[in-house]
């Protein structure tokens, strides 16, 4: 028995051989730069393979940065609808996913502000569920304790300096993206990251009683 | 740029990951808010256009109301020019009443006898006329759509909405509106409101 053989069709309306079917090639072989041109000329489908490839990693980022699962989803949504509708302005989709990352970072930013202010008004009442501890839950006690204490440590960390250490050492980001990502210098990417882990190496080192 | 030092990532270990079901209803959640973005925008659009042609057929209305109101004019019609007062030919004791003249804009003017207001300029946004002779009272309705300009011997009266009387100084018929004349000329250095009128009340 041979195989059934699955293929995705599109039909091609606009193309000079209008009316006749083709076989769509897997999205494992196209590029983001293909999406994103197929997505400009208002392919529905291209737009939702952009959003699958991309949701895995935005989603995580937004998380590990908010500590908030439930707010991550927001920010997906929200990253995404800005992303598909603002699709036009972006002018290589070679760098697809730097740029999903910037607006994602851009609403994490937002919500830093507003959870500061309702912290302020004592309203603040989501609770963190996505910690580097809560995240490593299959790792040994004494490790959980360690991210424990870089949580607690992130958290005195003003947000800027947060964001561009964790972008650094949790995300693995490069500088450069860094950079790209949080919408700053290089030079200035350096500086927070340099004083972000000047903060957690003293804390760390101090242990509990330093916080 | 160099990055010589790299350690694993600590994603790696802090692994967060996103199931099907969540995907899926996240992906139908932007689908809403594209579609209720893009229909938003376009209510706006549209609204916006509304307002806008609104904005457009009052300013024009306003447009042809000013324009239809043109330059004061006597109620009948006329235009007014120059109105004289009845004339006092006879004895003292026979002298005749002011006449009484409706305007266009509800203003009226009562004019004494001998008594001559010549126009000198007339139009929908401001009337300047001189009171050669006599003694003219004017009526003139408050929050009109001009302004008055009343010139009277060395007094320029400026009027929004008030009674009052007006003598013109007691000299030749001619000296008045030659005085007149040279302070429309002049009209930078205008002589401002000198002297009381003899009688008037805000409404």
């Amino acid at each position: 028995v041979r195989p059934a053989l699955r293929l995705d069709l599109v039909r091609l309306s606009a193309a000079p051989e209008a009316g006749r079917v083709r076989a769509l090639p897997s999205p494992a072989g196209l590029d983001d730069a293909t999406l994103v041109d197929r997505a400009l000329r208002g392919d529905g489908w291209a737009e939702e393979m952009i959003y699958r490839r991309h949701v895995g990693y935005v989603f995580a980022l937004a998380g590990r940065l908010l500590r908030n699962s439930v707010e991550a989803e927001d920010v997906v949504q929200d990253t995404f609808t800005i992303a598909l509708d603002r699709i036009g302005s972006l002018r290589d989709g070679v760098v697809l996913r730097a740029w999903l990352a910037q607006i994602a970072v851009s609403q994490v930013r937002r919500r830093f502000r507003r959870k500061k202010l309702l912290r302020l008004l004592h309203l603040e009442t989501s609770v963190d569920d996505s910690t580097l501890e809560a995240l490593a839950g299959g790792l040994g006690t004494e490790t959980r304790a360690e991210l424990a204490l870089l949580d607690r440590v992130l958290a005195t960390l003003p947000s800027e300096y947060r964001l561009a250490w964790m972008l650094r050492h949790v995300e693995g980001e490069s500088l450069e993206d860094i950079a790209t990502i949080a919408g700053c210098s290089l030079a200035t990417a350096k500086r927070r990251i340099a004083a972000a882990e000047a903060r957690v190496r003293m804390h760390v080192s101090l242990g509990e009683a330093s916080l | 740029m160099s990055d010589p030092v790299r350690r694993a990532p600590l994603r790696e270990i802090a692994d967060l990951s996103v199931d099907d079901a969540t995907v899926q209803r996240m992906w139908r959640a932007i689908g809403r808010r594209r579609a209720r973005s893009h229909g938003g925008s376009a209510t706006w659009a549209i609204r916006g256009g509304v307002a806008v042609a609104g904005a457009l057929a009052v300013a024009l209305l306003l447009f042809a109301a000013r324009r239809e109101e043109g330059p004061l004019r006597l109620v009948a019609g006329a235009e007014l020019g120059v109105v004289e007062g009845p004339s006092g030919a006879g004895s003292a004791a026979a002298a005749p009443g002011p006449k009484r003249v409706d305007l266009s804009d509800g203003s009226t003017l009562l004019v004494g006898a001998e008594a001559r207001l010549r126009t000198l300029q007339n139009t929908s946004s401001l009337l300047v006329a001189v009171i050669e002779a006599g003694r003219v009272t004017f009526d003139v309705e408050p929050r009109g759509p001009r302004r008055w300009v009343i010139e009277c011997g060395l007094a320029t009266l400026e009027v929004a909405g008030t009674r009052f009387t007006r003598t013109a100084p007691r000299t030749t018929p001619r000296s008045p509106w030659s005085e007149a004349r040279s302070w429309s000329a002049a009209s930078s250095s205008r002589i401002a409101s000198s002297g009381s009128p003899s009688a008037s009340r805000w409404r």
